[in-house]
């Protein structure tokens, strides 16, 4: 028998299972008795099985690489071919030792370190080998994959900005970092960093990473230096920075315009207004109703 | 489950994955994404046998949760494993769990609730869309507490690791 049919003999048209909308689900369990141990359900990530599923050793995943990398330094008319492969796992996989072996076997093989700098489950390991060494951090393509890369805890984001000077790396640590500061909660890592690049002189870095500032106070310090320096971009993400404190935004809402800041097209005052607005909507959503 | 009723949905959810692509892959590609859900189906009972807890598998394919409970006072039976087949694992990425995932999710399911399966060892199988999960959960009864460290009773006997 084919392999390809093989599965097809298993199954000819629809699962053999039943669907219950929600409704229907709690008379089911009830109606079969079905144990629910105190209303209890032990969890287990699904990612734990997969994992076991895929029953990859550690050997097998090096043997992928080491494979490829005898054949691209065996090829010579085929370079291209194998190199696009080698490009294939990198997309492909989403294993952090995988991807931490091949940074290992194809430091020479700079489309390859690119493309693993981006990869979006590349491991801190991974991530400071990359940006410590010094070949490797003269690529400005590598350091600015890691500097957009959504993975980069905020040591390695400290080590990149460490290795370069270049404006737009800084900017992308900055932006990256300013995001990862608004997405979590904690831990507080990413906010620092914003903080301190807040004070960088260039203004790129700095506007960039007032959106992950949470702090009212370094806020309405920045608002208090850069309203009289003339930096419109810098006003426009305090103001729509949700920590900056209301008597800020009062301030900036009500803010009159010189003929310059109307030129340059100046819009924070909009901006704040609805920072506010917003806030205010917010806050009476909250506040329980009032009682007869 | 039954090593056949495992079989059996196993085929026929290779089938629905194999049935999303214009071109027919390769067949041996098939085969070993149903070897796989097999394999998988396999270890979730195997953990089901060591707890009388409710078992809930938070995303075991992408965007597909699966929840295992038994009836009061089950007994399981004595011959419910089949050995662990390990020759096929490593030739198949889990991109087609992941596809099979969307799959259930995006093409079977036709709403917020489960799919229900009930084996004939007594055990009954809830698959639904993780994104209805609070909802899903709520209306089984079910809170979650959470179970660490599984990684070793996941790895059967035998296998590759």
């Amino acid at each position: 028998m084919r392999l390809s049919y093989a599965a097809a003999n298993f199954g000819d048209g629809r699962l053999p299972v039943t669907f219950l909308g929600v409704g229907d689900l709690g008379r089911f369990i009830r109606e079969k008795g079905l144990s629910t141990a105190n209303g209890f359900a032990l969890s287990v990530p699904g990612e734990h099985v997969r994992a076991a599923v895929r029953g990859e050793t550690m050997y097998e995943i090096e043997q992928r690489s080491n494979a490829l990398l005898v054949a691209l330094r065996a090829s010579f008319q085929k370079n291209e071919d194998v190199l696009e492969q080698t490009l294939a796992l990198v997309d492909s996989t989403r294993d952090p030792y995988e991807l931490h072996y091949m940074a290992s076997m194809f430091l020479h093989q700079r489309a390859v370190m690119r493309a693993l700098a981006k990869h979006p489950q590349l491991s801190e390991k991974t991530q400071l080998q990359i940006a410590m060494d010094g070949d490797l951090n003269q690529d400005r393509e590598i350091l600015l994959g890691l500097a957009h890369n959504t993975a980069l805890t905020s040591q390695s984001m400290r080590m990149v900005l460490s290795k370069t000077q270049d404006a737009r790396i800084w900017q992308g640590v900055a932006r990256n970092a300013a995001f990862q500061a608004r997405r979590l909660a904690a831990p507080m890592e990413f906010t620092t960093l914003c903080e301190d690049l807040s004070e960088s002189i260039d203004d790129g870095v700095a506007t960039a990473a007032i959106s992950g500032i949470k702090s009212a106070e370094l806020l309405r310090g920045l608002y208090q230096r850069n309203n009289s320096l003339l930096s419109p971009e810098r006003l426009e993400k305090i103001a729509e920075n949700p920590n900056t404190p209301d008597d800020v935004l009062e301030k900036m809402s009500t803010s009159a315009f010189t003929g310059v800041q109307r030129l340059v097209g100046m819009t924070f005052p909009e901006q704040a207004r609805m920072t506010l607005a917003t806030r205010r909507q917010q806050s009476s959503q909250a506040a329980p109703a009032p009682s007869l | 489950m039954q090593q056949q009723e495992r079989e059996m949905l196993a085929g026929h959810a290779a089938n629905a994955v194999m049935g999303r692509f214009k071109t027919a892959p390769d067949g041996f590609y098939s085969e070993n994404v149903r070897q796989k859900l097999i394999l998988l189906l396999q270890i979730v009972d195997r953990l089901a046998l060591q707890t009388e807890a409710p078992l809930f598998f938070s995303e075991i394919v992408s965007g597909y949760d699966l929840v295992v409970m038994r009836p009061s006072g089950w007994v399981p039976p004595t011959d419910v494993d089949a050995p662990f087949d390990s020759r096929v694992l490593s030739a198949v990425d889990d991109r087609m769990l992941v596809l099979l995932g969307e799959t259930f999710a995006g093409v079977a399911q036709p709403s917020a609730g489960a799919h229900v399966f009930s084996s004939e060892d007594g055990l009954v199988y809830f698959g639904f869309q993780s994104v209805h999960r609070a909802a899903t959960l709520a209306e089984m009864g079910l809170s979650l507490t959470e179970l660490v460290n599984v990684t070793a009773p996941l790895l059967p006997e035998g296998s590759v690791q």
